[in-house]
């Protein structure tokens, strides 16, 4: 049984496949490991979510994919394919020409994304102007109306000239897609891309960027923390702890079946909409510091299921399948779901 | 009659009455400023020992809700009482006691520079009854151990922090806790542990919470009675059940529908209803009713006059709208 199968399904291609990507902290003192070998692809077409607290190493993952780590960070290790190409060996010039082109990213915070003393349109125009040079700037400015109307914007032409001020936070999270889009990507990374805004807004851009995606065939990384999201919009998930990759699977295997003794603790401490809840089960102590992760299993300190047996403090779990694609990272994988069950009846109560 | 005069039972703990919050706001060219009115006639009540949760989304007026009970906010007009005694401007220190709050960001609302015993011992000393015993009690009640008192808030993590702030708001026995966002800004697992601390502390010392959050997920789980809130009013009222599962007002129905579901099974056939626009600018709201300008329902009538917040059958559920559901076909 291989620890890392990728594919899925048959015929299908991943798209960027992340290799035992490993990212180091240097500093002074020395070296703090915060990534440690974390590998996924990502079939075209499709979603990938990835989900963890803050802290887990979500978001630094998909920075060093992109080449953005801030300074004091440094990859370590591990490959990053995308088209073909490891990311990671790619000089700076090279890399510029891919990010914004066919690899793309959307915030966060498209307040702070946005450059506030230039209109929308044509910061949207400058991302086609550097990787489609040869365009003329009417041709340009009929592609970025275009681009603003595929998001929803009503009345383009007037919002073409508009700062990011004028817009509301829905409408620059559409201008912010718009421009991730605007090179036609093959893959594009949406960090938190609607943790910033209001249900009903969230549910109108997550409708945008599943339309968006269809039409442009896209294939996407989703980062978030809201198991919800990623039940609605993934096809397959990742779920981070400690830097690591504790569970990967399909959004269905994951939800049905969850392998891992932390995504059955986080599963069951959230509080649901659907569902009359007595008590939620809570996850014991704190996450690690970033960096300062405890020796063995990092979630070993906090499981549920482990109780201080030896073999979670000493040695580090790999990856292993549970069924076919379905893989997880625990010295008792058979016992998880027998407790899974005890823990949700948990939650739904003494008073039934 | 007053909007929502019987949404609220006048034996109640505490019973909101009407209540207005406007400010003014100034023009950014000229003299002069524009009325902003974040709370617009509300009515509630709450029952001792009970959880009214308030839900709504950034900007309806939720927090200024609650300051305004609290007392941060002068209240335009209306009146708050408490245990029949009208809390205004001018509060006895009984009165104040009895009323405490907890923000959203632990990391701004606790004063680095103070222990966690000064902390605590604050709201203590300056009623006249401070005593170590009785700051011990509170943070074991709390979960933190008493060698925590020494520290600063510095030395926690959010969700110790936020245990700091709940035990400051507990030193005084209050009867009404005001929880702003309480939740909001800790991590998933995290959140749970004060979750659960809340409900236990609430069966052991029979506390009424004023739950707001925009979280409608968190909200079902502490709630008995649920508010939702649009534009400064109290849109739909009623039993979690009632307002969760047969919800009647169009915004509440859209709002339940826009919650992403952790149950991808369902996500095929799942309908959702997405809100056209944004919300309106608060400074010159839509005339009648607040919601018609994003409402898949709204008519001509809409547009003419404010529907109050009446009782839809003889169960004790209150919506505001002209062309409410009849409860049946909803979810």
């Amino acid at each position: 049984m291989l620890p890392d199968s990728g594919s899925t399904g048959p015929g299908s291609q991943p798209v960027l496949s992340v290799r035992d990507l490993v990212i180091d902290a240097v500093s002074d003192e020395g070296r703090e490991r915060i990534v440690d070998h974390v590998s996924f692809d990502v079939m075209a077409g499709s979603v990938f979510g990835i989900v963890g607290e803050s802290g887990s190493g979500k978001t630094l993952t998909m920075l060093a994919v992109m080449g953005l780590l801030p300074n004091n960070l440094r990859v370590a290790g591990g490959e990053v394919w995308l088209e073909g190409r490891n990311l990671l060996t790619l000089s700076a010039e090279d890399l510029r020409k891919i990010r914004g082109g066919r690899l793309a990213m959307i915030f966060q915070d498209p307040m702070t994304s946005l450059n506030p003393v230039i209109n929308v349109g044509k910061q949207i125009g400058e991302i086609i102007e550097i990787h489609n040079p040869s365009l003329s700037r009417g041709a340009r400015k009929d592609r970025v109306v275009e681009l603003l109307s595929l998001v929803g914007i009503p009345d383009p032409g007037r919002r073409y000239k508009q700062f990011p001020h004028e817009f509301s936070g829905g409408m620059r999270q559409r201008a912010m897609i718009a421009m991730a889009v605007a090179n036609a990507p093959t893959l594009l990374i949406a960090d938190e891309p609607t943790t910033a805004l209001d249900v009903t807004i969230q549910a109108q851009v997550m409708e945008i960027l599943a339309e968006v995606r269809e039409r442009t065939n896209t294939s996407m990384v989703l980062v978030t923390h809201d198991l919800g999201l990623v039940a609605e919009s993934a096809d397959e998930i990742g779920v981070m702890y400690g830097g690591r990759m504790m569970e990967r699977a399909s959004v269905a295997d994951v939800f049905a079946n969850p392998s891992h003794p932390y995504t059955v603790g986080l599963f069951n401490s959230l509080p649901r909409i659907d569902a009359e809840l007595d008590e939620l089960y809570s996850i014991a102590g704190q996450p690690p510091t970033v960096g300062a992760y405890p020796s063995g299993c990092v979630f070993h300190p906090r499981c549920g299921l482990s109780e201080g047996r030896p073999a979670c403090a000493s040695n580090e779990p790999a990856l292993v399948s549970v069924t076919q694609g379905h893989l997880a990272a625990c010295h008792f994988i058979e016992e998880v779901t027998p407790w899974a069950a005890r823990v949700a009846a948990a939650a739904l109560g003494r008073s039934k | 009659m007053n909007n929502g005069e019987m949404a609220k039972t006048v034996d109640d703990l505490l019973v909101v009455d009407d209540l207005h919050a406007h400010f003014r706001v100034p023009r950014a060219r000229g003299w002069g400023g524009d009325a902003l009115r974040a709370v617009n006639g509300v009515s509630f009540s709450l029952a001792r020992g009970a959880t009214l949760g308030l839900v709504g989304e950034s900007g309806c007026g939720k927090s200024t809700l609650g300051r305004t009970v609290i007392g941060l906010n002068a209240a335009t007009s209306g009146t708050i009482k408490l245990k029949g005694e009208a809390l205004d401007g001018r509060r006895t220190k009984e009165q104040r006691r009895a009323v405490q709050i907890v923000f959203q960001d632990p990391f701004s609302s606790l004063d680095p520079r103070f222990t966690v015993h000064e902390i605590v011992a604050e709201p203590l000393r300056i009623n006249n009854c401070y005593s170590p015993e009785r700051i011990d009690e509170v943070l074991e009640s709390v979960g933190l151990r008493p060698a925590a008192a020494g520290r600063r808030p510095g030395d926690f993590s959010g969700g110790q922090r936020q245990r700091i702030a709940i035990a400051r708001a507990l030193a005084l026995s209050p009867e009404v806790l005001i929880l702003d966002e309480a939740v909001s800004a800790l991590d998933m697992s995290i959140q749970a542990q004060v979750l659960n601390l809340l409900k236990r502390l609430q069966r052991e010392l029979g506390l009424a919470y004023l739950f707001i959050s925009h979280n409608m997920s968190v909200i079902r789980y502490m709630s008995d009675r649920i508010a939702v809130m649009y534009m400064g009013r109290i849109v739909e009222i009623g039993r979690r059940a009632q307002v969760l599962d047969r919800p009647r007002h169009p915004y509440t129905q859209s709002l339940l529908s826009a919650v992403p579901l952790p149950n991808p099974q369902g996500r095929a056939d799942r309908k959702r209803i997405i809100l056209q626009g944004d919300l309106p600018n608060p400074i010159a709201p839509p005339s009648g009713c607040v919601f018609r300008t994003r409402c898949f329902k709204a008519e001509k009538k809409c547009a003419e006059a404010v529907p109050e917040l009446e009782r839809r059958d003889s169960e004790d559920q209150f919506v505001a709208c002209f062309f409410p559901d009849n409860g049946k076909t909803a979810k």
